[in-house]
């Protein structure tokens, strides 16, 4: 199907799409890369094996687990600790932890397992080669992984729902990818198909530690009393995702990624254009619809936070879908004209901003056709677009930050409240922090994480040149300005790379950037543990590598009653 | 050891923060040593013998003090950060033929990145020359050096940035892994390092947000 059949409606508009409050409300959808991942893994009929597990009954060694692809295969080489409770914590500034990872391009060798022993389980203390992909570690839930083995080893089934509580044996955090830590960069294998899309190394490093972690448990339980101990029920099993805590240093990324972020975003856009302007629904797209929309129900009732705000927006999603389910129920969507349209624009007057964004995903997911081959154009090279254009008249200049950062020319900067935030870097272990401009030393410190305010000084300075001045002129005057004016001429050519939204007012929520990227990603079960610190669930009910076919690949992120069939069920 | 390239650029851009140039500015400086880096030619070790050279000095002495004809800083010596993002900046005139003469600057190696940035936006050629070295930047690097130390001088007195090329001198492949010398790593390091706050109990606390028990 082309553009100009299908979409007549037009993408929404970047300035409402790309503000927080809305990025905050992202939900997992056909394009997530968790989702893309699992696609591919099955449809190319990936195999896997565990190569080794020398582990021992405490619970230290390691283990290889391999991805056979078409043309290549990856390992995940997984070290297990023990480690104290004391050294347990989810910070990058932690020095140690209970497992620590990293993805091998190809199958290692002996030598390179020791190579790895001497430096994997240092994390940033370490050092890889090109040869490796990702460095990740991970911690675990005590109570769930503890709970669990001692029930395996007296032969019991855990507790489906503590499962449903906690959702995880072990969170990650951190997965470092991209050249990190001397990690081959992304630009050495963006051309493999296999990882064209983003993040996809990263996400098959966590859905084999997902693995890993299952048959850790499982193992530990065997170790502990060989005689009465049982496997996990699979059907449980698979209600296990693998948690992550993520901090800080994703805001600063989506900052530095502004192409990359445009693309992602462009894509469910587009998606989204392309399923409103649909004249019609057949009966079996509305009849998956209306599916899912339960199972939403069940996810969103299954979703558990402490955070005053996260509950907050649990009730409103809630009363949400509980109100989007009633409406639907008045309508036949299989029989109206220009069905999901409609549906949309009564979101927009009826729901809140979770339950608008939980629609969009359940829209698009009857539609793998007119959405899924989307995910190939959400990559970016982001520095394809470094040059700046010095050509270009400060008017020209002028107008692209009118448009694009009106909102931060009607801010008055001189405010404390409009600045009171200042992003910096410690120098312990690099930990990106927030602080206080007016209550900490740290102003001098500030990273350029505050595109409103320096596009706001950009324009009061442009503003004492003559429209016809090229900006080149300007910017040997004012050095100062060069890393805006770049970014607002990138921002001019890809409409939803900046956020809309001021990033250092003393009411910013990072766990907004924060939720964005990991629901692109994939992730569910969003839980903040403050207002720049979060938990969530990686592939929970996910098929594990041995189970993984064409038929329930996709659309298991949508829990299903236990009673009406297994986990993951086909799409 | 190697490093990857996206070290390369983040060390190399935090440094020349540290240093004190701009934002905007670092940017480039990490571009410049990743783009050496990638040609096999010892960008990081040159960008940290640049920093420590102007490490203090201010932005008007080291700037070009206009860009007609010939470009000169009021310092005396020209530093090749700025005046290749400058030139970057002209990339649409340096396209349409315009000749540009640099006066004394400092390690002119800096520069070959910025024309080439140039040459890319305008989908153009250029060539780039100082004593003892020509580049010819396109889709490709050529160099022809008349030795190997006429690649990296601390400074040369004049260069010509001219449109066009001839064909002379060799291809410089591209690589994927990079190498920063131990002494260059200790002082890109060390520049790098007054970009860091210094940690406080109290922002170690609050300043990433957490705080509770992660026993759970």
């Amino acid at each position: 199907m082309t553009d100009a059949q299908t979409s007549p409606i037009a993408l929404r508009d970047p300035a409402e799409v790309m503000q927080l409050a809305r990025m905050g409300s992202m939900h997992q959808s056909r394009l997530s890369f968790m989702r893309v991942l699992l696609r591919r893994l099955a449809f190319d009929n990936w195999h896997f094996t565990r190569r080794e597990f020398e582990i021992d009954a405490r619970g230290v060694g390691h283990a290889v687990y391999t991805a056979q692809g078409p043309e290549r295969s990856y390992s995940l080489v997984a070290f297990a600790h023990d480690l104290p409770p004391d050294q347990r914590s989810d910070r990058v500034i932690a020095t140690a932890w209970d497992a620590t990872f990293t993805l091998f391009d190809g199958v290692p060798g002996a030598d390179d397992i020791e190579r790895l022993r001497g430096n994997i389980p240092l994390q940033e203390a370490g050092r890889v080669s090109e040869h490796e992909l990702s460095v990740s570690r991970a911690n675990r839930s005590v109570r769930m992984f503890e709970h669990v083995v001692s029930r395996l080893s007296q032969g019991q089934q855990p507790d489906a729902e503590l499962i449903d509580q906690v959702g995880y044996l072990m969170r990650t955090t951190a997965v470092y990818g991209s050249g990190k830590l001397g990690a081959a960069d992304r630009e050495a294998i963006a051309e493999r198909p296999e990882f064209k899309a983003p993040f996809q190394l990263e996400m098959l490093s966590v859905y084999l530690t997902r693995a890993f972690v299952a048959d850790l448990v499982e193992h530990l339980a065997f170790a502990r009393a060989p005689d009465t101990a049982v496997k996990m029920d699979p059907a449980l099993r698979r209600r296990f995702g693998i948690g992550n805590a993520t901090g800080l240093g994703m805001a600063p990324f989506m900052i530095n990624h502004p192409i990359l972020i445009n693309n992602w975003v462009t894509a469910r856009e587009t998606a989204l254009a392309r399923i409103r302007s649909l004249k019609r629904a057949p009966p079996d797209a509305a009849r998956m619809f209306t599916n899912l929309l339960d199972r939403a129900i069940l996810n969103a009732d299954l979703w558990r936070s402490e955070h005053p705000m996260q509950i907050e927006k649990l009730k409103a999603l809630k009363a949400d879908l509980k109100l989007l389910k009633s409406h639907v129920k008045t309508r036949d969507l299989s029989a109206e004209d220009s069905p999901w349209n409609a549906l949309y624009l009564w979101a927009e007057t009826a729901l809140t901003l979770e339950g608008q964004e939980q629609l969009v995903s359940l829209m698009l997911e009857p539609y793998s056709d007119m959405v899924d081959a989307l995910s190939a154009s959400m990559s970016a090279d982001e520095a394809s677009n470094f040059a700046i254009d010095g050509a270009m008249h400060v008017a020209g200049m002028r107008d692209i930050l009118e448009d694009i950062y009106g909102w931060a020319l009607k801010i008055d900067w001189t405010r404390k409240d409009a600045q009171a935030r200042v992003w910096y870097v410690s120098e312990q272990k690099l930990e990106p922090r927030l602080g206080e401009r007016f209550e900490e030393p740290i102003a001098a410190y500030e990273q350029p994480l505050s595109p409103g305010r320096d596009a706001a000084r950009l324009h009061a300075d442009l503003l004492e040149y003559d429209a016809e001045t090229p900006v080149s002129t300007f910017l040997l005057a004012h050095p100062e300005h060069r890393h805006i004016l770049r970014r607002a001429q990138i921002a001019a050519a890809y409409p939803y790379a900046e956020i809309r939204d001021n990033t250092i007012s003393d009411r910013v929520m990072p766990i907004d950037m924060l939720r964005f990227k990991l629901g692109f990603f994939g992730a569910t079960h969003f839980d903040p543990r403050s207002d720049r610190w979060v938990r969530i669930t990686m592939f929970g009910g996910a098929p594990y590598p041995h189970e993984l076919t064409p038929g329930n690949c996709d659309i298991w992120p949508y829990p299903v009653q236990p009673h009406k069939g297994s986990q993951g069920g086909g799409a | 050891m190697t490093y990857s390239m996206n070290e390369i650029t983040a060390i190399c851009k935090r440094a020349a923060r540290g240093a004190g140039l701009s934002w905007g500015l670092a940017e480039e400086a990490g571009y410049a040593a990743r783009w050496l880096a990638c040609h096999n030619l010892p960008g990081p070790e040159v960008l940290a013998a640049h920093l420590s050279q102007i490490d203090g000095a201010g932005y008007d002495q080291l700037c070009p003090q206009d860009t007609a004809d010939l470009w000169q800083a009021k310092g005396g010596t020209l530093c090749p950060l700025i005046t290749g993002a400058a030139l970057c900046d002209l990339a649409a005139t340096l396209a349409t033929g315009r000749e540009v003469t640099l006066g004394r600057i400092s390690h002119p190696l800096l520069l070959l990145p910025f024309v080439a940035a140039a040459a890319q936006h305008q989908g153009t050629q250029l060539s780039l020359t100082w004593q003892g070295v020509t580049a010819e930047i396109g889709p490709e690097l050529r160099l022809a050096v008349s030795d190997g130390a006429a690649l990296t001088p601390v400074a040369a007195t004049r260069v010509r940035i001219t449109a066009g090329h001839s064909g002379a001198g060799d291809p410089v492949p591209r690589k994927n892994r990079g190498a920063i010398s131990p002494e260059a790593a200790r002082i890109l390091g060390a520049l790098g390092h007054r970009t860091y706050a210094p940690d406080t109990p109290e922002s170690r606390l609050s300043g990433a947000g957490a705080g509770l028990s992660d026993n759970d």
